[in-house]
């Protein structure tokens, strides 16, 4: 039974997708996603452990053994993504009853859950799955999804915004495929592992350096990183309040855990790399700069969050640019942390929306004496965003200088730091209007439990991740020294 | 057996603020309660310390770690003639002060003071953990929630003024540390490979000349607590806070953290002798530039609490001149300036706060003859004065002399000039204030001094000045272990 189980993370949400459809009770349908939620996070953490203390978990669909057949290879790395994954998942299922409630019409409900179990089976397989092809039928999949969820309120500027996402996600999937067609041609096959054993000989042509070339843009786009960032602010801000959670701590890291695969793990050693990691260093610090700086200038909370995510994709970017051991494992902490603390950020902001109808400065005046919880909890989330210490925020800036300074590249180390200093005017803005005096005379109530609970979970992983992070920080050392060691 | 007993003495003397602060947030409908916690905690908290001070033994190596962090630096607690002293310093003071704030806070009837007391003993707690920090990375921590923690504690009115303040406070405070300090001891850690604070330092050895003046910079700058210029203007900023917040904190707590860590980074982390063979001139031109240039400015306020937050500013790069002469004897002075200034600037900024507590005057021409009506105020005010412009028989000649003593041994001509122009400028802003009380006709004819409890609040720490010019070798012999 356990053997089935890297299948079953994937088959499970796909299997329960129609049955959405045909079980149109929303009641139903909430027990169901939460019982698929906590199996996911429950196999999920399983398979990590097994990954990390056994080794590589492998899968072969229909027992045919690859390059003939389609195989699931479960190593570190995509055991940890596909945890981060299954933990977002959760919280987001455990949240949206009520959060929808708000913002949707009861029977316009259940085919929003099927676009979600669609999203979490095609982004779960998309990191489990060892076949090329396949990367791009569930990255493809997942974003279908994801435009459907973007557009569900219905609303002119929710379509705007899907419609905009809808056209630069297929042209990021084009380069994606376009990328993957020339491997394909290069090397004759689509598994990952033989490629990167058949690909060493063949790098060098233009033709490996075209895929390559063709992949990472296709991905940036997809990450939203600078320039390629302008779909991301207004689907954040337009989605559903529990959607533009999803997002934010799930689309764009799927694609950077893309990245650092194909990057280090089928591309490793390639002569040419040192052009791309050096246009990547630029890429990741024009992200920080250009997110964070336009951050501090929104008064809609949520957008103001969006160019943040634009500012954080950034760290990640810089650190698998740093083209280091300590590099790599820098940049998977930062993923790992900024998804959570982001997607614990827009359901607090959520909360303010379900209760306020918005989320601008103004809304946010006074909101620590009407909602204290929700206002704790947007705090704990700022300051993790500033890298205070105690929170998980402090050991992604930690390590991402620490890796900046073994590597010797003093100006990323200033660029990371002006981040945090621009993180701190944007997030100061936010917390100072929580905590001033609220001009509105409306009383409003604290958020629904459940809503809170979603919070408070992803807090306290924050904070635990911020105190004790030796966990996090174990897994993401032996990644990196794994994908280094194939150089 | 002893070791356990420290361990336990220590936590007990750093948990008891944060356990305080925690009790006062759950139990906001009860006044009763948190007034009790107000004067009971403080107190608990000095027992401790004087445990722990009778415990203490330079020999041993103690050290309790609460929790691994990063990679296997964690919070971690020692203790160590530096820290021992500016953690009585807080100790001392915050029972005095406890009482203090709450007779200011219910005598002019100020709102929300369940989170007021709340964050006031969370500040003190971080004050204390600093203290004891026995690496940069448990220091830094403490550092930033003394940051955070005091930030409500400057926007307490929540006027528009008290908004913009803590802005700049908050923006000077936390932007500083996370851009420059952090920067220090992350590359101090790669460098060195370890954080420990240890006698003769840890960097000898793995830092080139300009290394580490580049590190020095940082550390200087990103510990903006010590207000040094011109990084320094959040302080006076910082006075539109209750005057208990700019008595315990913004004179000593939260200011003296700053010099502290500063202090405790060169002789912990640097080395005396790695300083001493760079130039570190600059840093001795930079703090006699604020502590004439702060003399200056507190010469032309015509607010009671902005004079003496400029005076603050001036008197803490004393603090920082004594460290950057590099001598032993500036070093010992620059320590026991930490105990002298804090005892005797609390008692000024009491005396503010007492004047307006009772007639509601904050501006210095308004003080005229008020020495007549409020005797004890204005008489420990002058006390404390002079100690700070460094007359016998008060704490603050003591820590001059030694000053003046290491300036003169390591033949420091700038550092000479700088401390006496500084003495008669700090007599300059000082002495008028008590000539106008003392000798002007007095304005008002009702004799209403402060409340009894705001008087024992100052007596307390002026009658400390005294008695620590007397007992002031045993801190000099303390110091003197560490060099």
């Amino acid at each position: 039974m356990l053997r089935h189980i890297p299948v079953l993370v994937v088959a499970l949400p796909l299997l329960c997708a129609p049955l959405c459809l045909l079980l149109r009770n929303n009641k139903f349908l909430h027990i169901l996603s939460l019982l698929v939620g906590t199996f996911s996070v429950i196999a999920c953490a399983w398979m990590l452990i097994y990954a990390s203390t056994t080794g590589d978990l492998s899968y072969y669909l229909g027992g045919w053994i690859p390059p003939f057949g389609i195989a699931y290879k479960i190593d570190v790395l995509s055991a940890l993504i596909a945890f981060l994954l299954s933990i977002i998942f959760l919280f987001v299922f455990l949240y949206i009853p009520r959060s929808f409630a708000a913002e949707l019409a009861d029977r316009h409900r259940y085919p929003i859950y099927s676009a979600l179990f669609i999203s979490q089976s095609g982004y779960t397989g998309a990191v489990v799955t060892d076949d090329l092809f396949n990367i791009y039928v569930f990255l493809e999949m997942a974003s279908l999804a994801g435009y459907a969820l973007t557009a569900a309120k219905g609303k002119p500027n929710d379509l705007i915004a899907a419609y905009q996402y809808l056209i630069l996600g297929t042209v990021g999937a084009i380069f994606l495929l376009l990328g993957i067609g020339y491997l394909y041609v290069l090397s004759g096959t689509l598994n990952l592992s033989d490629l990167s054993l058949r690909l060493s000989t063949l790098l060098d042509t233009p033709a490996g350096l075209a895929a390559l070339v063709f992949i990472i843009i296709g991905l940036l786009l997809k990450s939203a990183v600078f320039p390629l960032h302008f779909w991301l602010p207004r689907v954040y801000t337009y989605a559903p309040s529990a959607i533009s959670a999803l997002f934010s701590g799930i689309s764009s890291k799927v694609a950077l855990y893309l990245l650092i695969r194909f990057y280090f793990d089928t591309f490793g050693g390639s002569a040419f790399s040192d052009h791309i990691d050096t246009i990547l260093l630029i890429l990741g610090s024009l992200s920080i700069l250009f997110g964070s700086f336009v951050a501090c200038r929104q008064k809609h909370i949520k957008k103001m969050m969006a160019y943040s995510s634009i500012g954080q994709l950034g760290y990640i970017i810089v650190g698998v640019g740093l083209l280091s051991s300590a590099g790599v494992s820098a940049a998977l902490i930062n993923l790992f942390n900024h998804a959570i603390i982001k997607c614990m950020l827009f359901l607090a902001l959520g909360c303010v929306v379900y209760r306020m109808g918005n989320c601008t400065l103004l809304e946010l005046r006074g909101l620590s004496k009407q909602m204290p919880w929700t206002a704790a909890a947007l705090v704990i989330g700022g300051l993790s965003l500033i890298g205070m210490p105690l929170t998980s925020g402090f050991i992604s800036k930690w390590y991402l200088i620490t890796a900046a300074l073994q590597a010797n590249v003093w100006l990323i180390v200033i660029v990371v730091l002006t981040g945090s200093l621009l993180s701190l005017i944007y997030v100061w803005q936010l917390i100072a209007a929580t905590y001033s005096e609220g001009s509105k005379a409306t009383q409003v109530k604290e958020a629904p439990l459940s809503m809170t609970i979603a919070v408070y979970a992803l807090a306290a992983i924050t904070i635990y991740t911020g105190v004790q992070p030796a966990w996090l920080t174990e897994i993401c050392a032996a990644v990196g020294n794994t994908l280094w060691a194939q150089l | 057996m002893g070791t356990i007993m420290t361990a336990g003495a220590l936590l007990l003397c750093l948990a008891t603020p944060f356990v305080a602060a925690l009790l006062i947030l759950l139990n906001h409908k009860r006044p009763t309660l948190i007034n009790t916690v107000n004067t009971v905690a403080p107190f608990i908290s000095l027992l401790a310390l004087i445990w722990l001070a009778s415990l203490y033994n330079p020999a041993a190596d103690f050290k309790v770690t609460l929790l691994d962090i990063v990679g296997n630096i964690g919070i971690t607690f020692s203790v160590e003639p530096l820290g021992l002293i500016f953690a009585g310093l807080v100790c001392v003071l915050w029972p005095v002060s406890s009482l203090y704030a709450m007779t200011y806070m219910y005598q002019n009837n100020l709102p929300r003071t369940t989170h007021f007391f709340a964050c006031y003993s969370l500040a003190i707690g971080s004050a204390l953990g600093i203290a004891f920090a026995d690496n940069l990375l448990t220091l830094f921590i403490f550092y930033e929630i003394l940051s955070f923690s005091t930030y409500p504690l400057v926007v307490h009115s929540r006027t528009s003024e008290a908004l913009k303040a803590g802005w700049l406070y908050l923006l000077t405070l936390v932007g500083a540390s996370a851009l420059f300090l952090l920067t220090a001891i992350i590359w101090i850690g790669y460098v060195a490979g370890s954080l420990d604070f240890e006698k003769g330092g840890i960097l000898p050895g793995y830092t080139s000349a300009m290394e580490t003046t580049i590190l020095l910079l940082l550390v200087v700058f990103g510990t903006t607590k010590a207000a040094i210029m011109p990084l320094h203007r959040w302080l006076p900023s910082a006075m539109v806070a209750p005057v208990p917040v700019s008595a315990l904190l913004h004179a000593v707590a939260v200011v003296k953290a700053g010099v502290f860590t500063i202090m405790k980074i060169v002789v912990y982390t640097f080395g005396v002798d790695t300083l001493t063979g760079i130039n570190t001139d600059w840093l001795v031109y930079l703090a006699g530039f604020t502590i004439l240039a702060a003399s200056v400015i507190a010469l032309k306020q015509v607010q009671l609490k902005k004079l003496l937050a400029y005076s603050t500013i001036s008197q803490l790069s004393y603090i920082i001149l004594g460290v950057a002469i590099l001598h032993p004897l500036a070093l010992s002075g620059a320590a026991l300036y930490i105990v002298a200034h804090g005892f005797a600037k609390i008692t000024l900024f009491f005396a503010a706060g007492a004047i307006y507590t009772v007639k509601g005057f904050s501006r210095i021409r308004e003080l005229d003859g008020i020495g007549h009506t409020m005797p004890w105020t204005m008489g420990l005010f002058t006390i404390s004065s002079l100690s700070i412009i460094g007359m016998p028989p008060l704490i603050g000649f003591t820590s001059k002399w030694f000053l003046l003593e290491g300036a003169v041994a390591s033949g420091s001509y700038v550092a000479i000039v700088v401390l006496v122009t500084g003495s008669v400028l700090s007599a300059a802003y000082l002495l008028p204030i008590i000539h106008r009380a003392f000798f002007r006709p007095r304005l008002s004819l009702d004799n209403d001094e402060a409340p009894l409890v705001m008087r024992i609040a100052m007596l307390v720490p002026t009658l400390t000045c005294v008695l620590l010019f007397f007992y002031s070798d045993q801190i000099i012999a303390l110091i003197g272990g560490l060099l």
